[in-house]
């Protein structure tokens, strides 16, 4: 009777044991994919030209063209974006240092700080927010935990892993989680899910990967809001990864201000 | 006109340097605006107040006002290059229609930016006349990672108040009703040492002189400086501004203007949990406007005078901007001014209305404390946005309120329309709304930018 007790506790033990360590292991497994998967958007030095398109119902409403600085460094993230196009909005500026966001108002050259939550905002009235464009450059593993979920996903007929993330802190994230898929093949992005109150609220999906700098980057990333008929695409026209152009200096509010 | 010649060739020399730079950013917008006042009794003196005797302001119930702003900004360097490093200028003008009582009346507010310092005036008829107003004309320099310098007409940035900024005290007067307005620079030579983000410091001499026609005056040189602390999630601005030759015993504002004080401020901006918190406070060694006396005379008032602000900004999750404000205004007219304020006025009811009394009312900066309430939702799904400011006195009981909205006809076009209604709740407390000429004005606006 003893003894069965004492192998009854093992048993609980080990298959416990067991369990903990599994669940280490998917949560190690899903951080290599994720960290794997960042790598072309984590890369030190970014500079990019993009088109963004606003649909509505299917029908373009606005088209506008950004430039975008970023880089990591210094257990700092910075992230410049300038608007060139359309004319109405060229000039405004906003830079992005970790949590801290300022804007450069074209139409009077003003730069001042925003508060946080103007971060959660629409960016130029797209589905993405300002964290959102910055969150990628970060690395989801700064602010998210992993976990494997479906290791036989599929997302348009490619092998995928799906992976959920959970805020590491819920008082700094704007959505609930995120459940990712990733390319099993070329360990590529293919679909974010955002959730919000147990809601898919938008789904960003990422495709056109073409080699830069070694690395495999999407040419096309669409966000598509599933609470309004909208979508925002953004198309790459020109991406340099360690990018001689991005420099410390230019994430400055001095800078900022000079942008013309 | 001499001066127009002037600034036509500074252009063609402006220009002609143009290729000598990387980066040449022509930019701007022209648009036309239609402006209603609408009165309930349609009578001939509708528009006579005791602010517009005989409606010297030549208000007419319908009018149109064509504007057209240029810019032209170049560049080369390289901010990364740490050799030559990044230089460029900026050349901003704009022309809009000016009316002589409102030419007279800005030149006597103190408003730099109206006055005839480089507000050229180009004659169209006999009857219109246009501003030429240079609102940038500056060269800078950036010597490394950690110097600046710019020479010219420049703009100087303090503060963190949309509708006043009490820091602002070289600048134009920031008003309640147009946060977008584009402000002249100042004449000025600053050094700007950055450390990062952390640490700003700007050492500028500021030349502002009250009649650029009359030659060189040394003794409106100034001299000012402003420091920026910033970390994360809160910021911290001080500035000062030190005037040689002021006159600390003066009765008056003088000829070099109202805003050639001594003067100190400090502001803050504190982000918590999402909330933008921000404040600002100036010392002035004496008030930069002129008080009634009571016989009909005006006085600036001696010791130290203290302006204040207080403001609020949230974000919502549907993109709703929200900016609350509270202004403490310890220049404004208290009640008993006010009245001494309208008395005078009532001595000029038969005769000319002198410019320099009549701009002692600013609408929005008129009374010691005022709240503004403003709320923007942007409207994506149809291009465009609508918008309400209330602005409320609670010593003179005036209220202010402004809806508007506007919407995007394209990358390049857009247009708004907007209602400004102006209330005295208590008439015997002399707020602004009891001595506008007009209560109520209709604006509808059609821009295009390029």
């Amino acid at each position: 009777m003893r003894l069965s007790r004492v192998f009854l506790v093992i048993f609980m033990g080990v298959s416990l044991y067991g369990l903990v360590a599994a669940k280490l292991e998917a949560e190690e497994t899903a951080s290599q994919i994720i960290a794997k998967a960042d790598a072309p958007f984590v890369s030190h030095r970014v500079y990019s030209i993009s088109k963004m398109i606003l649909y509505r119902s299917g029908r373009v409403r606005r088209v506008m063209e950004i430039e975008t600085y970023s880089m990591n460094g210094g257990g700092n993230y910075y992230s410049l974006v300038i608007y060139k196009a359309p004319p109405r909005l060229r000039g405004t500026a906003y830079l992005l240092i970790n949590n801290d966001l300022w804007v450069r108002f074209a139409s009077t050259g003003r730069v001042r700080r925003l508060s946080s939550s103007a971060r959660e905002n629409s960016a130029g009235g797209s589905d993405f927010s300002y964290n959102d464009m910055g969150e990628n450059g970060k690395g989801m593993l700064l602010g998210y935990n992993a976990l494997l979920g479906n290791e036989n996903a599929s997302i348009n007929g490619v092998e995928a892993y799906e992976i959920t993330l959970t805020p590491k802190s819920t008082a700094k994230s704007h959505y609930e989680k995120l459940v990712v898929f990733v390319g099993k093949r070329d360990f590529h992005y293919l679909r974010i899910d955002y959730y919000k109150s147990n809601a898919n609220v938008k789904s960003l999906i990422f495709s056109d990967y073409r080699k830069v700098g070694g690395s495999d980057y999407p040419f096309k990333m669409v966000m598509e809001s599933h609470v309004r008929p909208t979508k925002t695409e953004i198309v790459t026209k020109r991406i340099e990864l360690n990018s001689s152009r991005v420099n410390r200096s230019i994430f400055t509010v001095s800078y900022l201000k000079r942008i013309r | 006109m001499r001066r127009v010649k002037w600034l036509v060739l500074f252009m063609v020399v402006l220009l002609s340097v143009v290729p000598c730079f990387s980066d040449v950013v022509v930019s701007g917008d022209t648009s036309v605006s239609v402006t209603i006042l609408p009165v309930t009794d349609y009578s001939s003196d509708r528009f006579d107040s005791l602010l517009n005797p005989n409606n010297m302001m030549e208000l007419h119930d319908v009018s149109f006002s064509p504007r057209f702003v240029g810019k032209i900004s170049a560049s080369g360097g390289s901010p990364v290059d740490a050799g030559i490093g990044e230089y460029g200028f900026d050349f901003w003008f704009l022309v809009e229609p000016i009316g002589i009582p409102g030419l007279l009346m800005a030149i006597t507010a103190g408003d730099t930016s109206m006055s005839s310092s480089v507000s050229e005036v180009l004659k169209y008829s006999d009857y219109e006349f246009y501003g030429l107003k240079l609102l940038r004309a500056d060269i800078n320099w950036s010597v490394g990672d950690l110097f600046n310098i710019t020479i010219g007409r420049q703009p100087i940035f303090v503060g963190y108040g949309y509708g006043w900024s009490p820091m602002n005290f070289v600048g134009s007067l920031k008003t309640p009703f147009d946060f977008g307005r584009i402000e002249r620079g100042i004449d000025a030579l600053t050094l700007e040492y950055n450390a990062g983000n952390i640490l700003t410091a700007d050492i500028s001499a500021l030349y502002r002189p009250y009649d650029y026609a009359t030659g060189i005056d040394y003794g409106a040189i100034e001299g000012f400086a402003k420091l920026v602390f910033s970390l994360p999630y809160v910021e911290f601005s001080f500035d000062g501004l030190y005037v040689y030759d002021s006159d600390s015993s003066a009765t008056t504002t003088g000829t070099r203007g109202a805003t050639q004080i001594p003067a100190v401020g400090g502001g803050f901006m504190l982000d918590l949990s999402g909330i933008g918190v921000y404040g600002e406070v100036a010392l002035f060694e004496r008030s930069r406007r002129e008080y009634p006396d009571g016989s009909g005379n005006l006085e600036v008032k001696s010791g130290v005078q203290l302006d204040g602000l207080l403001g609020l900004e949230y974000t919502f999750p549907w993109d709703m901007n929200a900016i609350i404000e509270y202004y403490y205004n310890g220049e404004g007219y208290n009640l008993e001014e006010r009245v001494a304020y309208k008395n005078l006025l009532l001595m000029y009811s038969n005769t000319y209305l002198p410019a320099d009394i009549a701009s002692l009312m600013r609408p929005g900066c008129f009374s010691k404390h005022y709240l503004l309430l403003y709320l923007m939702q942007p409207l994506y799904d149809v291009n465009g946005e609508v918008s309400l400011s209330l602005l409320f006195s609670p010593d003179s009981l005036g209220l202010g309120v402004i809806p508007g909205v506007s919407y995007n006809l394209s990358g390049s076009v857009s247009a708004d329309l907007v209602y400004m209604g102006f209330f005295s709740l208590d008439k015997s407390r002399y707020s602004e709304a009891y001595f506008l000429p007009v209560k109520n004005v209709i604006r509808l606006g059609i821009k295009y930018s390029f």
